[in-house]
C-alpha cells in the first residue's frame, strides 16, 4: 500500500484544524469513502424479489482446515460447517493467483489478475476498475465492504457502496488487536478491539438498518487467518496439546526460517505458528456463527445467499513452503461453501465441478438481475446452485506474477482433474504432476518419457488458456 | 622459487593465518547452507522422518552461528593471531556478505540482476551485520578483560568503543528482525525497492 503512516499522519494534521476531533477518533482525508451510484430503474424494478447476498472472504484459510472435512481431526469450525449442511461445498474451488491482493480484486471484479492489474501485492488498483458493487447499486442494492482491501496504491473511494470500512495499517495487513480502521474515510481508533469481532460487529450493525424491502450485499472480507496468527485471548492455547499428526513428513519445525520461507512473517517453530492459526480459525468460526445467527434471527436468513470462500490457501510444511503463492493445491484450493435456504435444492450437497474466484461477481450480478460486465472473466455460479449436473468448465488457468522480495518465478498452470502442469517463466523447469498416483503433488514427472504425451497436450491447452484470459 | 615468489607465499599464508577464523565461519555457513539447499523436502533420503526432522533443524540453527553470532569469536581470535582492527572488522562481516552473496545469487534466478543485487540488501542481512558487530563488540572486551587478567579493574580492559558496537549492533539487530518480526524494515525496504524498480 502506498498510503504510509507518514501520510496518514499528515492526513490527520489537516483533517484535525478542518473538522476537528471525534471523541474516538479522528478526521483524515485517506481514501475509503462509499460513492453512490445511480439506480437504474429498468433493473432495480424487480429487485424487492432478489435475494440479499452475503459474501464472506476470509484469508489464507486453506480448504482442507474446515472440521467437516475431517483432515484436521483437533480442528472445530460449527458455524462453517453448519453452513455446510445447509448449503452447498464445492470442494474444488480454486483462486486465480495464489496471493492475496490479486485474489481480493478478482472477487469483486471477476476478472484474472492480469486484466485487473492487481497483479501482485506491489501493482497498485486502478481507480477506473469496476467492481461488483456498481452493478449490484445499480440494480437496486444497497452495498457494503466491510474488512480487508489490502490493494496496492492509495485506498481508492470504492463505487456502489454505502459502507466502507477497512484498515490500512502495515500495508494494509491490519493487526488484531486494537486495528485502526477507516470508517467511510474517516480513520478512526479502535482501542480494545480484536479485529474479527470487530468487523463482525460493524457487519451487523450495518445489517440492523436495512430494510426488508430492498435486497443487500454485504461483503466482508476478514484479517483472519493470516499471520500473525492472533486468536482471540479466550481461545490461545486451545489446541497446545493437540498431536500435529497432519503435518506433512517433509516439514521441519524450523523451515520458517530457511530462505524460501523468510519473508512469510512465520519466523520461528511451524508447530506454534499453525497452533496459533487454528486457533485464530475457531475465533473466526465463531464470528462467522454470529453473523449467520443474527441473519437468521433477523428473518433474513432464508433468502439470503450466504458465500464463505478464502483468497487463497496455504502450505504448512507441504513442499517444505510455509505459506502460499504456489500453484501446488495447498495454495490454490478454497473452502468454498454457499448457503441459500430459499434457493439450492439439495443443502448439504458437494459439487465437483473446478470453479474459481472470478466466478463469485458474476455469481452475485446474476443473482441480483444485473448484467455481467463482458470484461468479466469468470462464469455465474447460478447453474450449479441449481443443478449439479450442469455444464461447466474442465480445467483452469492459473496465473503468478513477480512479486519481490519473494523467491518464486511467475507461473502459469493449467490444473484440471488428472493433471497438475506448471511453467515458470524463468528460474525452474516446468512441473507436471499425476494426481491420481499423486495427490499430494510431490514427483514431478514432466521428464518421465511415459508422460511425454500428456504433457505435451497439457502445454498445449495451457497455451490456449493463456490466449483466451491473460 | 625466487626470494620474491617465497616473500609472497609466505604473505598469503600469514593473511590466512590471520583470516583463519573468518574462513572456517564462513565454510561452516556455506557448508550448513548446502546441506539445507540439497535435502530439505527430502526425508525419504534420511534413515527415518524424525531423523531428517532433527538434521535440518540443526543445519537451521547451526547455521544461525556462523551468519549472527560468530563474531564473538573471531574478533578476538583474529587479533590474537595478530589482525589489525580493519581486518577483524572485515572477518566478522565476511559471514553475512557470503549470506548476502548467496542471497543475491538465488534471487538472480528469480528477478533480474539489478533487482537480484537489491535482494542482497535484505532485512536479514542488515540483522546478521549487527548481530556480528554486537556479539564482537562482546568479544572484544572479553578479550581485552582476559589479556589485562580476570582480577585486573575494568579500567584496565573497558573500551567505550566496544560498548558502542554492542549497543548499536543489537539496536540494528532488533530493528531488521526482531521488533515486530522485523517488518518495520521490511516495509520501508519493499518501499525503497518500489522507487528503485516498480516506478
Amino acid at each position: 500500500m502506498e498510503v504510509t503512516r507518514r501520510q496518514v499522519l499528515g492526513g490527520l494534521a489537516g483533517g484535525a484544524a478542518v473538522a476537528g476531533l471525534s471523541a474516538c477518533g479522528t478526521s483524515a482525508s485517506v481514501g475509503g469513502r462509499p460513492i453512490p451510484v445511480a439506480v437504474d430503474p429498468a433493473l432495480s424494478s424487480s429487485v424487492a424479489s432478489r435475494p440479499n447476498l452475503v459474501v464472506i472472504l476470509s484469508d489464507d484459510h486453506r480448504a482442507d482446515h474446515l472440521g467437516a472435512t475431517g483432515s484436521v481431526p483437533f480442528l472445530q469450525t460449527p458455524a462453517l460447517d453448519s453452513l455446510a449442511r445447509q448449503g452447498l461445498t464445492f470442494d474444488h474451488a480454486y483462486c486465480t493467483t495464489a496471493l492475496c491482493s490479486p485474489s481480493r480484486a478478482s472477487f469483486i471484479t471477476g476478472q484474472y489478475a492480469n486484466r485487473h492489474g492487481v497483479t501482485n501485492n506491489i501493482s497498485a488498483w486502478r481507480a477506473e476498475t469496476v467492481s461488483v458493487f456498481e452493478g449490484l447499486a445499480a440494480a437496486g442494492y444497497r452495498n457494503a465492504y466491510i474488512g480487508k482491501w489490502h490493494m496496492p496504491g492509495a485506498l481508492p473511494d470504492l463505487r456502489g457502496v454505502e459502507r466502507f470500512v477497512t484498515f490500512t495499517v502495515e500495508e494494509g495487513q491490519g493487526v488484531y488487536v486494537d486495528c485502526p480502521l477507516i470508517i467511510d474515510g474517516v480513520e478512526t481508533a479502535r482501542p480494545g478491539t480484536y479485529i474479527s469481532t470487530d468487523l463482525t460487529d460493524f457487519a451487523l450493525e450495518w445489517l440492523a438498518t436495512q430494510d426488508p424491502a430492498q435486497p443487500f450485499c454485504l461483503f466482508l472480507a476478514h484479517k483472519a487467518v493470516h499471520h500473525e496468527f492472533e486468536p482471540p485471548p479466550d481461545l490461545r492455547g486451545t489446541y497446545d496439546d493437540v498431536p500435529l499428526d497432519e503435518l506433512p513428513d517433509e516439514y521441519f519445525t524450523y523451515q520458517t526460517l530457511i530462505d524460501r520461507n523468510v519473508w512469510e512473517g512465520t519466523a520461528g517453530r511451524l508447530e506454534t505458528a499453525y497452533r496459533r492459526y487454528c486457533e485464530t480459525l475457531l475465533g473466526l468460526d465463531r464470528e462467522i456463527g454470529r453473523l449467520v445467527d443474527a441473519l437468521d434471527a433477523s428473518g433474513a436468513g432464508a433468502n439470503t445467499a450466504v458465500f464463505y470462500t478464502s483468497d487463497n490457501g496455504y502450505s504448512w510444511g507441504e513442499h517444505v513452503l510455509t505459506g502460499k503463492r504456489w500453484a501446488y493445491d495447498d495454495n490454490i484450493r478454497l473452502p468454498f461453501i454457499v448457503r441459500w435456504p430459499d434457493g439450492i435444492p439439495d443443502p448439504g450437497a458437494t459439487r465437483p465441478q473446478p470453479i474459481l474466484n472470478i466466478d463469485v461477481a458474476p455469481t452475485l450480478l446474476e443473482l441480483a438481475g444485473a448484467p455481467i460486465p463482458s470484461s468479466v472473466q469468470g462464469a455465474s455460479l447460478v447453474p450449479l446452485l441449481e443443478d449439479d449436473e450442469a455444464a461447466w468448465r474442465e480445467e483452469i488457468f492459473y496465473e503468478y506474477f513477480a512479486d519481490f522480495p519473494y523467491n518464486i518465478p511467475p507461473s502459469q498452470a493449467i490444473r484440471t482433474d488428472a493433471q497438475l502442469y506448471v511453467e515458470y517463466e524463468r528460474g525452474l523447469p516446468p512441473e507436471l504432476y499425476d494426481l491420481a498416483t499423486d495427490p499430494r503433488q510431490l514427483r514431478n514427472v514432466a521428464e518421465d518419457p511415459a508422460y511425454a504425451e500428456v504433457r505435451s497436450d497439457l502445454a498445449l491447452r495451457l497455451a490456449d488458456l493463456r490466449a483466451r484470459y491473460a | 622459487m625466487s626470494v620474491t615468489e617465497a616473500s609472497a607465499g609466505a604473505r598469503t599464508r600469514h593473511l590466512l593465518y590471520l583470516a583463519a577464523p573468518a574462513i572456517v565461519s564462513v565454510t561452516t555457513y556455506l557448508v550448513l547452507d548446502l546441506v539445507l539447499a540439497a535435502r530439505a523436502g527430502q526425508p525419504e533420503a534420511f534413515w527415518s522422518v524424525e531423523g531428517y526432522r532433527l538434521t535440518m533443524n540443526l543445519a537451521v540453527l547451526l547455521r544461525m552461528g556462523p551468519l549472527f553470532f560468530s563474531g564473538i569469536l573471531v574478533w578476538p581470535a583474529m587479533r590474537a593471531r595478530g589482525a589489525p582492527w580493519w581486518g577483524c572488522a572485515l572477518g566478522i562481516l565476511a559471514t553475512p556478505l557470503a549470506f548476502a552473496v548467496v542471497s543475491g545469487i538465488r534471487a538472480a534466478a528469480f528477478f533480474p540482476p539489478l533487482e537480484a543485487a537489491y535482494y542482497a540488501t535484505n532485512p536479514v542481512v542488515v540483522g546478521a551485520l549487527g548481530a556480528q558487530v554486537a556479539t564482537a563488540g562482546i568479544g572484544a572486551l572479553v578479550w581485552r578483560w582476559h589479556r589485562a587478567g580476570w582480577r585486573s579493574p575494568p579500567r584496565g580492559w573497558w573500551s567505550w568503543g566496544a560498548v558502542i558496537a554492542i549497543v548499536a549492533g543489537l539496536l540494528t539487530t532488533f530493528v531488521a528482525v526482531q521488533w515486530d518480526g522485523g517488518q518495520h524494515l521490511f516495509y520501508p525496504w519493499i518501499l525503497v525497492y518500489r522507487s528503485l524498480f516498480a516506478g
